[in-house]
């Protein structure tokens, strides 16, 4: 459906995007995270060409449409907006907001059936946006994306600026919308449970950079990138158990982060016995504070270096390719996290966590 | 021992000439050293409570009480020589609660010296000693440093070594990590977490998410519009919470195990408009177990206001 090849843009002083390449099917949600001002939106906005990219090509149905101008397009790829707030015009009404792109495009189409897809009753026609509450504004917004039956829509967090109770309404909304129309989905947010509740594959972005793609399950179960480890024992659970055993020693790396901290050292004998030892001889972990944005164009080597716990030179030197290591699930890692490497060596320094629970 | 013995507080907002109750009436008790979390959607008046008690409100009308050690904070004239020494706040927003035109170090120091605690000197080295306790690397070249200088994480950390550098009996943390990346926030909580253990302060952290609370609070209180629906022990809520609307709360949020082919608990509808507030349980209009007799106020019983409960 959508083939992306070493796409980038640069601004000025940072890589916005940096060579990202991926494809994604009919039907299918990939789902992109990372945290604020990792490239993720640019990278949306690239596909739908409402930023124009510094090189790359994207392509839709096999055909070019990196610079191609053409309302047919239009048509085929939609977005759906972050803010709810912002993105309607308070001087239309919501009947008005949803005629707007059938009115461009000349097609006929119900209103109120629109507005019945994304359970708004017809009566909201004559109303002003502000006259709705923020989940039925986005309600809103995702019927103006479908009234002209789009096959591919950017979803650019479409459910950060709702309250808990209404995220679950959008987001059933949206899994029910896709497979009824059979829709592909770009799905992006920082909120890492939802866009594993909701995507087929998962695409971690980190500085312009993809990390890690993988289908969304073996992701979430099997990280294979530090960053992305991180980022998974950082959601905060209702069970305090965390799910896996990498998770596990993530979360006991990051709060024993003294000299002595057991967790540290087993986290690091993932990667080899050898770092392993270059730690407890001494060698001070690195801080896992964000890297301010001045740093980021100056290096050379992997984008994680300076929050990664198990940097070597190699890291320093060489940036790493996004390689296929196991089947579909791809990794930017020098040392990825591999799942038997990591039994054997966790089993040099932690208890296995049922163990630790009696 | 209790710190903070709230009763039947109200909060109410005028908006263009209408009464808005954001609070409608709670009581709740905060124990020396004990962590307690208030959960609620945007609108329901955990914010305006905690604005509230600290005199930081523009509310129209604020009644009931809070006594904090004997002191009733509602009744004070001045809570200058309270608010910052003995209650210290957060605020949700990083970028805008530091003064950009003042240096990072004597921002910490302003409280200290406001208070008389210490003379300037001893008030640096406290300052800089702040620094490194909350984790900002380099603290003497941060001391000099204007906020715009710092990461959203940093200022974060910074506001925090403000907020306790009077060594405050409570801290109040209004949403303390919305706006921070998810990798950030961990790191926030497990520092709140460990400096509220060495301390033995209390803690009141207010947030929309559940994960947070279930994180680092022993007792969390559950909100919805302008009254408490259910509180208790964070292990024992999330174990069998007994409130409707605690219970689709819980079930409406995505977790890492979850898969878009069981479609998640959506609680349909949207919050009541507390300008018109409705009689009786302010749920009922979600509440897919409302019966006639939601239309009475139900009874606070079982720390859980719900008429099923009782």
């Amino acid at each position: 459906m959508i083939r992306v090849e070493h796409l980038s843009k640069n601004y000025p002083l940072t890589k916005a995007v940096d060579n990202v390449s991926f494809t994604i099917q009919k039907g299918e949600t990939l789902g992109l995270v990372g945290e604020s001002g990792c490239g993720k939106t640019t990278l949306g906005r690239m596909l739908l060409r409402l930023i124009l990219p510094s090189s790359g090509r994207i392509f839709f149905e096999g055909e070019e449409i990196t610079f191609a101008k053409s309302k047919k397009l239009c048509r085929d790829l939609q977005m759906i907006f972050q803010d709810p707030y912002a993105s309607l015009n308070p001087r239309m009404t919501a009947g008005s907001i949803v005629e707007e792109p059938l009115k461009i495009h000349k097609i006929n189409r119900n209103i109120d059936e629109l507005l019945a897809l994304v359970g708004l009753p017809p009566s909201a026609k004559g109303r002003y946006p502000h006259e709705f509450s923020g989940g039925q504004r986005q309600r809103i917004g995702i019927a103006r994306a479908l009234a002209l039956n789009p096959k591919f829509i950017v979803c650019d967090e479409p459910i950060s600026a709702l309250d808990i109770s209404i995220q679950a309404q959008i987001l059933n909304l949206l899994v029910r919308l896709q497979k009824e129309l059979g829709l592909s989905l770009l799905f992006i947010s920082h909120d890492l449970s939802a866009v594993k509740y909701i995507s087929e594959r998962i695409a971690v972005m980190y500085q312009g950079q993809f990390v890690e793609v993988g289908p969304s399950n073996t992701l979430c179960k099997t990280p294979l990138h530090p960053y992305t480890n991180l980022l998974l024992s950082s959601v905060p659970t209702l069970n305090k158990k965390p799910q896996s055993l990498p998770l596990a020693i993530e979360r006991a790396a990051r709060r024993n982060p003294g000299p002595s901290g057991p967790g540290q050292a087993s986290y690091l004998s993932i990667c080899s016995k050898e770092l392993a030892a270059r730690y407890r001889s001494g060698e001070s972990p690195s801080s896992q504070e964000g890297v301010l944005q001045s740093e980021r164009t100056s290096l050379s080597g992997c984008p994680f270096y300076n929050r990664c716990l198990r940097k070597t030179d190699l890291c320093k030197q060489k940036r790493p390719d996004l390689k296929e290591i196991e089947p579909n699930h791809f990794t930017a890692c020098h040392f990825p996290l591999k799942l038997s490497v990591k039994r054997e060596l966790e089993s040099y320094f932690l208890p296995p966590p049922e163990l630790e629970e009696k | 021992m209790k710190l903070l013995e709230i009763k039947d507080l109200s909060v109410q907002f005028s908006v263009h000439g209408k009464i808005l109750q954001a609070v409608r009436g709670i009581s709740f008790d905060i124990l020396a050293g004990e962590t307690v979390g208030i959960v609620g959607e945007s609108g329901s008046g955990k914010s305006a409570a905690v604005q509230a008690i600290t005199k930081l409100s523009q509310a129209e009308k604020i009644g009931g009480s809070a006594l904090f050690e004997g002191v009733d904070l509602l009744k004070e004239k001045e809570l200058k020589h309270i608010r910052g020494r003995k209650i210290g706040m957060i605020f949700q927003d990083p970028m805008s609660s530091l003064n950009p035109t003042m240096r990072i170090g004597a921002q910490i120091m302003e409280g200290l010296l406001f208070h008389k605690l210490h003379p300037k000197e001893e008030a640096k080295r406290k300052a800089l000693e702040w620094l490194k306790i909350v984790g900002v690397p380099d603290p003497i070249a941060r001391f000099s440093q204007y906020p715009h200088e710092l990461s959203g994480g940093m200022r974060q950390r910074v506001l925090i070594a403000i907020a306790l550098a009077c060594s405050p009996k409570l801290l109040i943390a209004d949403e303390p990590t919305t706006a921070l990346d998810v990798t950030i926030q961990a790191q926030i909580l497990d520092m709140l977490k460990n400096l509220q253990k060495r301390f033995q302060m209390s803690l009141l952290l207010i947030t929309h998410d559940m994960g947070v609370v279930s994180e680092i609070c022993k007792k969390v209180i559950v909100m919805y519009a302008g009254k408490i629906v259910e509180m208790g022990s964070v292990d024992e809520i999330l174990k069998s919470p007994k409130h409707p609307y605690t219970q689709m709360l819980l079930r409406s949020r995505p977790n890492l195990e979850s898969t878009k082919e069981i479609p998640l608990t959506s609680i349909d509808g949207s919050p009541p408009n507390l300008l018109d507030p409705p009689k009786g349980c302010a749920f009922k209009e979600r509440c897919p177990f409302a019966a006639n007799i939601c239309d009475k106020d139900p009874p606070f019983i079982k720390s859980t206001a719900c008429w099923r409960v009782s």
